[in-house]
């Protein structure tokens, strides 16, 4: 199994007993990133910075030191255009990759950045308005107009054309444990970010490296078999090689497979095959 | 290409409610011997030496051919290597498997035997497939196990799901399940083969497994890049598409006199998997008779002479006749005690091209004659 990147807090201690990782550091957008790189260049391999911000992104200081480094800035909204406007210019030469909630604006602020040039993500956890969704990933996928990528629909568009197999985007959203792991402050484990919001964790740092984890890891990548054993609504469902069962649990409230992620999948399916014709071959 | 189906074992590990091996109470756990073994090879070679153009493709079945263990795969390799020294490349291997046992010892010996694919059989629907005194669930979680062994094992796997009138009101729901638990191997549809008169709780006939066929066939046309190998529409298109030019099933290829053998644990040989679940058509010991002995057998003649009286008899008006060829002659021998009848599933091929194929894709059928 390839060594995971460790998805890790900024904190010195921690830092110090991960020598000869790769790292994916959460820093603050206020941190002295210059420094903190630079030490750990010096004994980890550096995956990418993902700056956690509280405010909207037209709120948030771009900070120079991020250039040429792979930064993802976590914000909850894009914020007031007129506030971003002026900025437009500065987020896109420093190569940023803009992450959004799939709630609130989320969408239609990945739309306008994507098409103002700026790389943008959306954490796919918790229920989206599907509708809303689908107009996105559509456009994300088949706009001809030129726009920078939006994720994961990328990162779907090009596994799914690479081979027949259901299609594993996880690791867009850094949550493919077999190649991610989170880490708590006091390095203690967990297989997901929403495990690590859920202090749901399956072992400390001792464990790195050991079977158990490996065995950990392995069950968790494989855990969609379940549904087909419980023969679940999405082991029948059209929808399934693209999600792969990841809102089976449905919402909050436990009401099993979400209302509309079947729709929402199967018409991407129906997108990818259109996204594979030859331009010239589409139907519009 | 001639196909060997040999059953290393009768035995099972699982107890399926529409199994022969189970009904006929072959549960003893004979394992095939090694002096058996090597004639195996020595018959191979001796054929292939003869046949310079000729490939054989050995079918690994059973029973459960992994009930026996990775060591005898192990002299099926040792065996291969010493005694086809100069044939053994014209030799593949599957095996066709219920899974249940798949464990990562097979992955080097299956891998030198060159084999990239395991052939498996599921169902969805609860209370078809069991393990031996356990419930379909235990059966389940342990083909589940066996498919995530394989794929980490870098195998690809294809899976046969065995129609039965338990599973006819659930066309799409098993098309999805299936397409979706194995993507990339491909699934296919057969109808459950029964004993006359056996079971009738689970048979079905050849009209209702055309509209459970036909139930699916819209969805895997309109999606068919996503879904490229669901039998048998892929099969059946190409067919088509192609005049009646390619191979298909043994079933409906009308060449099985010429292209299988079946052989038992013991060296029995017979016509093939099926008609040794059935006890037809025995053609003696594999330490008596050569390959050729077999295929040179009057029955295999009269084999033969089938497609012809078919097509002045039973089939003289159908234009789908190149699709089946009056199917599987195992099935009119079971029947009748003679080759020359059409198989009782004719529906399943010519009524399921005139009802659904050409109305859902537009294809007028038209298809090379006599072909």
């Amino acid at each position: 199994m390839t060594k995971p990147v460790l998805i890790c807090p900024d904190d010195p201690s921690l830092l110090d007993r991960l020598a000869g990782q790769s790292l994916g550091l959460r820093v603050a957008p206020s941190a002295d990133v210059a420094a903190t790189v630079e030490a750990v260049r010096r004994q980890n391999g550096l995956f990418r910075l993902l700056v956690e911000a509280d405010e909207p992104l037209a709120a948030v200081k771009p900070n120079h030191a991020w250039r040429g480094l792979p930064v993802d800035l976590m914000v909850p909204s894009a914020g007031r255009f007129a506030d971003l406007a002026g900025r437009l210019d500065e987020v896109r030469s420093l190569g940023i990759t803009v992450c959004l909630p799939i709630g609130g604006t989320g969408l239609r602020d990945a739309r306008t950045l994507a098409s103002l040039g700026i790389r943008t993500r959306l954490g796919l956890d918790g229920m989206p308005d599907w509708d809303a969704l689908g107009d996105l990933m559509t456009y994300a996928l088949l706009e001809l107009v030129a726009h920078a990528p939006i994720e994961p629909f990328q990162t779907i568009a090009d596994h799914s054309r690479t081979d027949a197999r259901t299609t594993d985007w996880s690791s867009a959203l850094f949550d493919d444990p077999l190649r991610f792991l989170h880490l708590s402050a006091d390095g203690r484990i967990a297989l997901s970010r929403r495990d690590l919001l859920n202090e749901e964790f399956v072992g400390d740092l001792a464990m790195l490296g050991s079977p158990a984890l490996a065995e950990a890891q392995q069950a968790r990548s494989e855990a969609w078999r379940q549904l087909f054993l419980d023969d679940h609504p999405c082991a029948r469902c059209p929808g399934f090689r693209l999600c792969r069962g990841r809102y089976a649990e449905g919402d909050a409230k436990g009401a099993g497979m979400a209302e509309g992620c079947a729709g929402f999948f199967t018409e991407m399916a129906g997108v990818l095959e259109q996204r594979w014709l030859r331009p010239e071959a589409r139907p519009w | 290409m001639v196909t060997l189906i040999v059953k290393p074992s009768e035995a099972c590990n699982a107890a399926c409610v529409y199994c022969e091996v189970d009904r006929k109470g072959w549960l003893k756990t004979k394992i095939m011997a090694q002096d058996t073994l090597e004639m195996l090879f020595k018959r191979i070679d001796e054929f292939l030496t003869a046949r310079p153009q000729e490939t054989i493709r050995i079918v690994w079945h059973g029973g459960e051919p992994l009930l026996i263990g990775e060591p005898f795969y192990r002299r099926v390799l040792a065996a291969q290597r010493q005694l086809c020294a100069a044939t053994g490349r014209r030799v593949c291997h599957t095996v066709q498997t219920n899974l249940t046992l798949f464990s990562d010892e097979f992955t080097e010996v299956f891998r030198a035997l060159g084999i990239t694919s395991l052939g498996t059989s599921y169902d969805p629907v609860a209370g078809v497939r069991l393990l031996r005194g356990q419930n379909s669930r235990a059966y389940d979680a342990a083909f589940l196990a066996g498919s995530a062994r394989l794929e980490r094992a870098g195998f690809d796997w294809g899976v046969i799901c065995v129609v039965t009138r338990l599973s006819l009101d659930r066309p799409l729901d098993l098309f999805h399940f299936l397409t979706n638990l194995a993507p990339q191997g491909g699934v296919m549809f057969n109808p459950i083969l029964l004993d006359k008169g056996k079971q009738p709780h689970l048979a079905i006939d050849d009209k209702e497994f055309s509209a459970f066929l036909g139930a699916m066939f819209p969805v895997w046309w309109a999606n068919r890049q996503r879904y490229p190998r669901v039998e048998p529409f892929h099969s059946l298109t190409e067919t088509i598409l192609s005049g009646g030019r390619r191979q298909f099933y043994c079933t409906d290829a009308g060449q099985c006199a010429d292209t299988h053998i079946g052989i038992g644990p013991d060296g029995a040989m017979t016509h093939c998997g099926r008609s040794g679940d059935w006890g037809l058509l025995d053609y003696g010991s594999i330490h008596d008779r050569s390959f050729a002995e077999v295929f040179a057998d009057p029955r295999r003649a009269e084999l033969r002479r089938r497609g012809e009286a078919l097509r002045a008899g039973a089939c003289r008006d159908c234009d789908t006749w190149s699709l089946c060829h009056g199917g599987c002659p195992l099935d009119s021998w079971d029947a009748t005690g003679s080759f020359h009848g059409k198989t009782a599933w004719c529906d399943n091929r010519g009524g399921f091209v005139k009802t659904y194929f050409e109305p859902i894709t537009g294809i007028r059928v038209k298809l090379l004659e006599g072909a």
